[in-house]
């Protein structure tokens, strides 16, 4: 068996073992926190590059960007495993989500998390858990990558254990996620009792049964069931209630993972579930999608007008964005592979905007204290750069020109139009209007809004800084010359 | 009526019930007491479908281990009788789900009558022996089994995270 | 009365929505969780007794089963490390009383 496929996975992995059996290791060189963190922290980001190396030297995702060294074979251990080009696609993006995530995170940790090995490895762990979702080709493996990704965030969401808030957003959370994972395993139990398979190819080549001459009512609630099952981990409209509570009471840097890294797994999954459903299913699929797409959107926007809190303002906005990625998904079912790229175009934009966001989240809250809305009152004068990435980053997010946000709203929509979901894109475009408002808002407050206490700032440390500027370059590059990489977007299509 | 028949109807009965018993009692403790009833008869009925390893693992790790544990940190855990969460407003809860789980229970039955026979074929003496699950466990599914000792890991990681004190 | 497949769904599924009802309803945290084994235990006899009918051959669904119980069992290891965080917190398991933020 070839074992370079699992290369990447076994990198991360390694990245998680040192960084937590060799804690003591970073303890007995310096006695400071600050500085532990930044050894472990480097440490973690030294073995995700690695990782990334290696998955982008792979010759199967044919972007010609390093000559490759390893030619793998595309699916091992009896085909669990797939590593096509979209599963390339998406654990190079898992990775660098990740990766921005740990940069952000060195100010928090030191100030305020104990044990910072058992935090960076659980990172690890979950990015491993993402990376097994986005390659699983079967059902038992893909459970257990979700549980994977969702076991270690219950624990990382409680991690500032004397935090009341904290230990109730894992709690919550941890109720969801088992609720969800036994939907969706019965779901799984229905399909697999109606086939008798688990592996996705095989499961796929059966279906043709139950979809003709009329609905099979087992298959069905099945597939629904499986559905709502994936859904909450990309908090979807049905299955969004946790999102709320869960990113206002976890610890911020974690807040940023789970709208990004584990929207990403998310959509990875689903998307390697829909691929198995024939023509005629995915008809009636697309009409299901269309509509939670409407809902996810026109809810996540709705309920994010009112609030007050920056972290829950972001819960709602991450639910609107899953509802624009949802559109994306109905080229996919339709087997439109050219217009598909768009969501993982989108995806790409998206964790460079979000993590700006985050990063100026974690920085201005530090000194205000509180991570209210009103509390963000008057930065922009004292911080000028970081205000000024922050809100671009949210005109971004809203969809505005010129920045990557909008080339990748652009081509979702365009995908919905060439489907024939022109009424799709035109309630996705007046949703992004009404999401306009309340990052305006923010951008109002940190500009011309009078700060009424007086905050002395520090100035950003090296994580924090390189995450802003990462995200600056990502998001206007992404707009600037999108073509290479919707290139690379529709190349990694053409293996879904 | 066949032998297997009548045990059929004891142990799911018993589960059920037991079941039905550990979602409405008060008391936490009684509620694992039921819970370990229906894992035992859970057991007896993977018994009856042949499935003789995990016939033994339910009763071993399930009713013996896992809820070893549960019943262990209620004991821990020590809530007074009278601290227990008085469950108010009870009527309410009840029937806004049981109006949302009726119809499910109801689609869900129905859609199984498509199964026309549902006769089980005749299986060979060695299904579900350890033998033949650690050929299956070994080989094709031995990818999930790699990941699964990463769960695990995983678990032990955050319980010692999560339960300790200070440093 | 011959024993079909059917029969086994049926218990299943009644199991399976006893533990969605418990997970819903329950107000100490211990019992969400027991709920929670209750349903994957439902889910369960539905693998095997698939396994059974669908796969004479195979094991396929027996296999998973055991991997539901690993999961399981993670999942409650970490799930009462959480409640005993969370009683160390609040002082209480009540579901009604840990809400410092609106579901």
């Amino acid at each position: 068996m070839n074992y370079t496929v699992f290369l990447p996975e076994i990198l991360v992995l390694i990245t998680a073992s040192i960084v937590l059996f060799g804690e003591w290791a970073f303890k007995s060189i310096d006695n400071s926190t600050e500085k532990k963190v930044r050894n472990i922290g480097f440490v973690t980001l030294l073995g995700m590059f690695a990782a990334l190396g290696v998955l982008l030297s792979f010759e199967t995702t044919g972007y010609g960007l390093i000559t490759s060294f390893f030619s793998p074979e595309t699916s091992t251990f009896y085909s669990s495993f797939v590593l096509d080009s979209s599963a390339i696609y998406f654990k190079i993006i898992i990775l660098i989500s990740s990766i921005l995530t740990v940069l952000i995170s060195f100010k928090y940790v030191s100030d305020k998390i104990k044990n910072v090995g058992e935090f960076y490895a659980l990172i690890c762990m979950a990015t491993l858990g993402g990376m097994f979702m986005s390659s699983a080709n079967e059902m038992i493996s893909m459970y257990l990558g979700i549980e994977l990704i969702s076991i270690s965030s219950y624990i990382l969401c409680c991690f500032n254990k004397d935090h009341n808030k904290s230990s109730e957003s894992a709690l919550k959370y941890f109720i969801v996620g088992g609720l969800s994972s036994a939907i969706l395993l019965y779901g799984f139990s229905l399909l697999f009792g109606l086939t008798g398979f688990t592996q996705f190819p095989q499961l796929a080549s059966t279906f043709d049964k139950f979809t003709a001459p009329e609905l099979n009512a087992i298959f069905l609630i099945g597939v629904i069931m499986s559905i709502a099952g994936l859904g909450y981990k990309i908090a979807a409209v049905p299955f969004h209630a946790w999102a709320p509570d869960v990113y206002e009471g976890a610890p911020t840097p974690i807040t940023a993972f789970l709208s990004i890294t584990s929207k990403i797994a998310g959509f990875a999954a689903i998307s390697r579930f829909f691929l198995i459903f024939n023509n005629s299913m995915s008809e009636k699929l697309v009409v299901l999608v269309a509509v939670l797409s409407v809902l996810t959107m026109c809810i996540g926007n709705f309920l994010s007008l009112a609030q007050k809190n920056i972290k829950r303002l972001f819960a709602y906005s991450s639910i609107a964005q899953a509802g624009y990625l949802l559109m994306g998904l109905i080229p996919l079912l339709m087997n439109r592979m050219d217009d598909s790229a768009s969501i993982l175009f989108y995806l790409t934009a998206y964790i460079f905007m979000n993590i700006g966001c985050f990063a100026a989240i974690i920085y201005f809250s530090k000194f205000t204290g509180s991570t209210d809305i009103e509390a963000f009152a008057g930065v922009a004068k004292k911080s000028p750069f970081i205000a000024f990435v922050f809100s671009c980053c949210l005109i971004s997010l809203a969809g505005l020109p010129p920045f990557g946000g909008f080339t990748g709203k652009f081509y979702l929509f365009v995908g919905a139009v060439n489907s024939g979901y022109t009424w799709l894109a035109f309630v996705g475009a007046v949703n992004s209007v009404i999401s306009l408002y309340y990052y305006v808002k923010i951008i109002k407050t940190m500009y011309f809004v009078e700060s009424t206490k007086d905050i002395k700032f520090e100035l950003p440390n090296a994580g924090i800084l390189t995450a802003v500027i990462l995200s600056l370059a990502g998001i206007l590059i992404l707009f600037l010359v999108p073509y290479p990489f919707i290139q690379m977007a529709k190349m990694s299509a053409l293996g879904l | 009526m066949a032998a297997n028949t009548i045990f059929f109807m004891i142990f799911s009965l018993v589960a059920i019930i037991s079941g039905f018993v550990m979602i409405t009692r008060r008391h936490p403790l009684s509620a694992a007491l039921s819970l370990v009833v229906t894992f035992i008869s859970l057991a007896g009925l993977y018994g009856l479908l042949a499935a003789k390893l995990l016939f033994i693992i339910q009763i071993l790790v399930y009713a013996g281990a896992i809820m070893t544990l549960v019943i262990f940190s209620i004991m821990l855990l020590n809530v007074q009788e009278e601290d227990l969460p008085a469950e108010e407003r009870i009527i309410e809860r009840v029937s806004i789900t049981t109006l949302i789980l009726l119809p499910m229970i109801y689609i869900i039955g129905r859609s199984f009558t498509v199964i026309k026979d549902g006769q089980f074929p005749e299986v060979s003496q060695d299904f579900g022996t350890i033998h033949s699950v650690g050929m299956f466990l070994f080989t094709t599914y031995s990818f999930p089994f790699e990941v699964i000792s990463i769960l695990l890991l995983i678990s032990l990681l955050g319980v010692v995270v999560l339960a300790k004190r200070r440093i | 009365m011959t024993l079909t497949l059917y029969h086994y769904l049926i218990v299943a599924a009644l199991l399976f929505c006893m533990g969605m009802y418990g997970i819903i309803t329950s107000k100490n945290a211990v019992r969400v969780l027991m709920s929670m084994e209750l349903a994957l235990a439902g889910v369960s006899i539905n693998f095997v007794a698939f396994s059974n009918y669908i796969t004479p051959a195979a094991l396929t669904g027996q296999i998973f089963t055991i991997f539901i119980m690993t999961v399981s069992a993670a999942e409650a290891g970490v799930g009462l490390a959480i409640i005993f965080n969370v009683y160390k917190n609040f002082k209480t398991v009540d579901m009604d009383k840990i809400d410092l933020m609106k579901w």
